[in-house]
């Protein structure tokens, strides 16, 4: 069966297909390519300061230890900004997720979308998509495999269909004008001096 | 060292202001199992010589390069095997594989099917965004809710003032766009048509200008950037 992405709002459970939207798929792509004399495509390599040719796929990158030992990526633990351990959260698919809103849409604005996805609904409240109809947001979480955090995922809708974006939170200080103190006179070690132009 | 840009207000009045990318901080590191740091290292396979390709060279077909494997470790260079890359220095490799050593670039046009439409010389899409050229005010503003609703917004910069008059200006933007709870569209050249391009063969943009009162005396100003609709694929 394939994977969805289920959310339940007031009780009441929707769920939906989705297909990831790129540029690719959209627009198509244009690369830069490096050509030989003979136009013949050339491959990205790395070449060591010790002059060792390294071809794609030849490396590979993975955690090690101080004693450079490896590391296996099932025995990471991962650890917040204080040092506690984080449990590991599930892949949010096929599992149903509370769905919160609607939301503002300065709430999207917030975060930058890391990953969108059309949304193909299979079985949907008609209350929530009557609300997406009207323009209204909604918010839910999503980890497509699991990890230690869960994303933001905004339900939108628009002329085209019905989009989850996946996103990023992003937060900026506002701006502030540090204005500096009025002057006063028992703060200004000249302020008792006489305008005195004769000294020069 | 701060990144500058030049902005115009809907006065025509342009400035410098400091552009800055928001944080990105996953909000966790791993640790090893024992608690002890970690650090992801890149570490040589096989250098150049002991691929398939250069062991079918060596050893003649398939079979011949699997009894090799079995008889030895030809694939295997021990004194390279595990060692950690280091610096290098990115180079482009011929089919033979030995490196080209003056690069032709080509862009190559691929459609949404995958299907190569041109290949023609590549020519450098020049930076749009910088210090010196004021980006316009287009005068072009689209209500928050549509913007969200029909572009992605993959990136977003904030605005930052240097000065108390840079703050005015600022200030004076994102008071203007928060009344009217709309963004501006932003562009580069004359009249803000083009895209914005913040380094030579970067990534182009369309830019959203947002404004923002945080009612303590805080204002914020942020330019959303995107280069994809919301559109489903295939319509």
């Amino acid at each position: 069966m394939a994977r969805e992405i289920v959310v339940v709002r007031d009780g009441r459970e929707s769920r939906f297909g989705f297909e990831r939207v790129s540029r690719e798929k959209l627009y198509g792509t244009r690369r830069r390519v490096a050509v030989d004399e003979n136009g013949e495509e050339c491959r990205l390599a790395e070449l060591t300061r010790d002059g060792q040719l390294l071809l794609p796929g030849s490396t590979a990158q993975l955690y090690v230890d101080q004693g450079f030992d490896v590391v296996e990526r099932d025995s990471l633990q991962a650890v917040d900004v204080t040092g506690r351990r984080l449990e590991a959260v599930e892949a949010t698919l096929g599992i149903a997720q509370e769905l919160t809103g609607p939301v503002p849409a300065e709430r999207v604005l917030d975060c930058e979308t890391s990953a969108v996805y059309q949304l193909d609904p299979a079985a949907v409240d008609e209350d929530l998509l009557a609300r997406l109809d009207a323009g209204e947001i909604f918010e839910t979480r999503f980890s497509f495999r699991g990890g230690y955090a869960l994303s933001p995922l905004f339900l939108v809708k628009n002329e085209h269909g019905l989009f989850g974006l996946v996103a990023d939170e992003v937060g900026f200080e506002p701006l502030r004008r540090d204005v500096a103190p009025a002057a006063s006179e028992e703060d200004d070690p000249f302020a008792a001096d006489d305008l005195d132009f004769s000294m020069f | 060292m701060p990144r500058y840009i030049k902005l115009a207000d809907a006065q025509r009045r342009d400035t410098q202001v400091i552009v800055e990318g928001a944080e990105r901080d996953r909000g966790y590191t791993y640790i090893g199992p024992d608690g002890a740091p970690i650090r992801y290292a890149k570490l040589i396979l096989s250098p150049q010589g002991h691929d398939f390709a250069e062991l079918s060279g060596t050893f003649g077909d398939a079979e011949a390069v699997a009894e090799a494997l079995i008889a030895g470790d030809p694939e295997v260079d021990p004194s390279l095997v595990g060692r950690e890359v280091g610096p290098s220095d990115r180079v482009y490799v011929k089919a033979d594989g030995t490196i080209l050593l003056r690069a032709r670039y080509v862009r190559v046009v691929i459609d949404p099917s995958g299907e190569e439409v041109s290949r023609e010389p590549f020519v450098d899409v020049m930076q749009t965004v910088n210090d010196e050229t004021p980006l316009p005010w287009t005068g072009r503003l689209l209500p928050v809710d549509d913007v969200v609703r029909r572009f992605v917004i993959s990136r977003t910069v904030q605005l930052r003032h240097v000065d108390g008059l840079t703050f005015d200006f600022l200030k004076g933007i994102a008071e203007a766009l928060a009344a009217e709870r709309k963004m501006l569209l932003v562009g580069a050249g004359a009249k803000g048509a083009e895209p914005l391009v913040f380094q030579t063969n970067g990534s182009r943009y369309r830019g959203f200008l947002e404004g923002r009162v945080t009612g303590d005396g805080g204002v914020l100003v942020l330019l959303h950037l995107s280069n994809l609709e919301l559109k489903a694929v295939g319509a």
